[in-house]
């Protein structure tokens, strides 16, 4: 049953303050118009509104510029930026009809920076301070850009604190963390901790590429260079500038795309103190952070345990892609002999964030105190004893998570690598908490 | 259109006195919106976990015929009422059986339960709470004593955050001008203008008192806490020869202060007077039966009102 829903626009002639985003109101006296088939409401300067709840939205008016960084990810915004980088481009008609004259670049402010893309002749050079008025907010994939248009307005701008483009440029280096999926015109500094050459075949011909882990303070990913390199495995760790790299993902995974070896240099010093030794990095983040970020790789975190799923246990994946079968079949291969494994599915929540936490076998194993016998005896006693067994081992337990997470439109996942219920004395707590509300 | 996912709610950490205090609630325009209970203290809860102990629970049956089971859970700071139906899970309908046999026969069992908020309307139009479980499991008083102290410290800070809020306008305007998280602004203008002054001395009073049981300063972490008793008569031996119906009378009359007396009130009473469980209980039946006395919600009784 779906209900059918009508959508219609309005103009408001009023101005009326109170119709911002998110709101509740009553309009008392509004005519309806009708034009080309299609109706829309005019609230006329005479008409009447009862704001009945405040809205959770913002009240943005276009006019007002806002900081890169607290773009969102749809609308049409002001913008007030120094122009990092510029570069004529075509974009090719899907038809084949021809192509188009475009300008991308990169424009920055103190909170960020953001890339662009002119559709009409954008001739301010690099360093330029413009007011953006009129941009349309537009997202590929996870990362947003500024598209520019007929009816959007650029002007130079005058302030002179604002920052100057050298120490634009240093402080729009990306960080692991921040990767986004279908982000261009990456600059980044890691350490490459491995790195290893692919062959494969185009047009008959042989040809390689080079695909390296990498590493910052702010966790870890993939890096893939289709050129040659100037390092080789015995030079490792290495650290390395990247330049205009492009950003895809697989699995949530970061991966860092460099199309030629003029984009890379080698630092001479360490960018950063000390080694990170990759097997122990694990960047501590809050799970409301890690939620409103992309999917990283190598983080820590912690929360409660309120959920455990009752498909935890025992599970048949397929032998050849190690997805979870149902009823002795595989999405994909279809009915298949299936490889027995254990795994759990919980919820973690933290903070007012939600995220589903999946346990490998390993894991499973130790905060059941089970052995994969047990697990195996428990299954053929019947499911239920199994789940109330996990809960009163795990049920509004305190955890810490070590793994990764998978952020997609599904919501928020962690693939846990380790799921630890640290010890915690709770009159050696209740002394903490006193001491930190000063109620000695 | 584009459909609007189904997210799941997160949960917030909630002391029963938060809980049982709020009556405001919220709901979304659409049919599968989810519903929302905004606490005193401006937290806008959908799913809650709590823990305490398990002092009653009870089978009754419902109107269509089906059984369903009634419950309660007391922390340091109140009480949270819980009901499971036929509806329910499977695993949860299970333990709720098993436990039911104990908490019979008096066992102090402690649990941890996570569990959808609900809220209904009598028809004097008072808005109570109540919750119905998701999951429940029996723990120990380490996990409860740490529990108490999450608990203790999400509650301390959302009364921090209402202290702040009364620094500004309620309004999303004045909110952003504090550091109270954002997650919070909605629920705390919507709560300001709906509950007027909130008495936060109470609520600090709660966190405190967490913070006592948890870490043993009052040996209570299993059993209820003291509970009010009747004025000793004088000559009053330990088995009354009143009947059990004329104790019941004598504790609603003289504890009701408007609301009712609570269960677990009446039966500590009749039992130090010698009567067992069972008996009382019979004697609530019976009272009930002869309009004398009645139950206007789970575990609160008062007297019938005559014309």
């Amino acid at each position: 049953m779906k209900k059918k829903r009508t959508q219609w626009e309005y103009k408001d002639w009023g101005s009326n303050s109170q119709l911002l985003p998110g709101s509740i109101v009553r309009i008392e006296g509004a005519s309806v118009n009708e034009y080309n088939g299609k109706r829309s409401l005019n609230i006329n300067q005479s008409s009447r509104i009862v704001l009945l709840q405040e809205g959770t939205g913002s009240s943005l008016k276009t006019e007002d510029p806002i900081d890169i960084i607290a773009l969102p990810n749809e609308g049409y915004v002001t913008v007030v930026g120094r122009v990092l980088s510029t570069k004529n481009d075509q974009i090719h008609r899907k038809d084949g009809s021809g192509s188009i004259d475009v300008v991308r670049g990169r424009i920055a402010d103190n909170s960020g920076h953001i890339g662009f893309l002119s559709w009409e002749p954008f001739s301010h050079e690099e360093g330029a301070l413009i007011k953006i008025t009129g941009a349309q907010v537009r997202s590929f994939r996870d990362t947003p850009e500024l598209n520019f248009g007929r009816t959007t307005k650029i002007e130079p701008y005058h302030d002179s604190k604002f920052a100057s483009v050298d120490d634009l440029k240093e402080s729009s280096f990306a960080t692991i963390s921040d990767l986004r999926d279908g982000s261009r015109d990456t600059d980044i500094v890691v350490q490459v901790t491995e790195i290893m050459q692919r062959k494969f075949e185009r047009d008959g011909q042989e040809k390689h590429l080079w695909s390296a882990q990498v590493i910052d303070p702010t966790g870890q990913c993939k890096m893939t260079i289709w050129d040659d390199i100037s390092f080789s495995e015995k030079d490792l760790p290495v650290f390395v500038k990247v330049n205009s790299a492009r950003i895809t993902a697989w699995q949530g995974i970061p991966d860092i795309t460099v199309d030629s070896s003029d984009q890379i240099s080698i630092l001479d010093e360490p960018a950063w103190e000390g080694e990170i030794d990759p097997t122990s990095h694990f960047v501590e983040a809050p799970l409301d952070e890690l939620a409103a970020g992309g999917s990283r790789v190598g983080i820590q975190t912690k929360g409660t345990i309120v959920s455990i799923k009752e498909d935890s246990g025992i599970i048949s994946r397929c032998p050849e892609c190690r997805r979870v079968m149902k009823e002795g079949s595989c999405y994909e291969h279809g009915e298949t002999e299936g490889v027995e494994d254990i795994r759990l599915r919980l919820i973690l929540d933290d903070n007012g964030t939600t995220s589903s936490l999946l346990v490998n076998k390993d894991v499973a194993l130790k905060l059941s105190e089970m052995s994969e016998a047990d697990f195996k005896t428990s299954a053929n006693e019947g499911h239920d004893g199994l789940i109330l067994h996990l809960r009163s081992m795990l049920l509004t337990n305190f955890v810490e998570v070590k793994g990764r997470t998978i952020i997609d439109e599904q919501g928020m996942m962690i693939i846990a690598t380790d799921v630890d219920i640290p010890t915690r004395d709770p009159q050696l707590r209740a002394t903490e908490l006193r001491a930190a509300w000063g109620w000695n | 259109m584009q459909a609007r996912r189904i997210v799941r709610q997160p949960s917030e950490l909630m002391l029963a006195s938060e809980f049982a205090s709020s009556h405001l609630h919220e709901k979304g325009p659409g049919e599968y919106d989810p519903t929302f209970i905004i606490t005193k203290l401006g937290c806008k809860v959908n799913r809650i976990v709590v823990s305490g102990l398990l002092e009653r629970l009870e089978v009754r049956e419902t109107s269509n015929g089906t059984q369903m089971y009634q419950g309660q859970i007391r922390d340091p700071t109140g009480l949270f009422y819980f009901s499971v139906g036929e509806y329910s899970p499977l695993p949860l309908q299970e333990l709720i059986h098993q436990l039911h046999e104990r908490v019979s026969s008096s066992e102090p069992i402690l649990v941890g339960m996570v569990a959808k908020t609900r809220w209904y309307q009598s028809e004097d139009g008072g808005v109570y709470t109540s919750l119905r479980p998701e999951e429940i499991t029996e723990i120990n008083r380490q996990r409860y004593a740490n529990w108490l102290l999450d608990a203790a410290e999400a509650t301390y800070s959302r009364v921090e955050n209402w202290s702040q809020s009364l620094e500004v306008d309620a309004t999303m305007e004045g909110l952003s001008s504090t550091s109270i998280p954002h997650r919070y602004h909605q629920s705390i203008v919507a709560a300001r203008h709906h509950y007027g002054e909130v008495d936060l001395e109470v609520f600090k009073l709660n966190v405190m008192q967490a913070l006592d049981i948890a870490e043993g300063k009052i040996e209570a972490v299993t059993t209820p806490p003291p509970e009010i008793r009747l004025p000793e008569v004088e000559g009053d031996s330990e088995i009354s020869d009143q009947p059990v119906e004329e104790i019941i009378r004598m504790v609603i009359s003289h504890f009701d202060q408007g609301e009712g007396v609570q269960y677990q009130t009446i039966m500590s009473n009749a039992m130090s007077k010698g009567f067992d469980r069972e008996t009382t209980e019979e004697g609530l039946d019976q009272m009930i039966h002869q309009g004398i006395i009645e139950e206007p919600r789970f575990g609160w009784f008062v007297f019938v009102q005559t014309q």
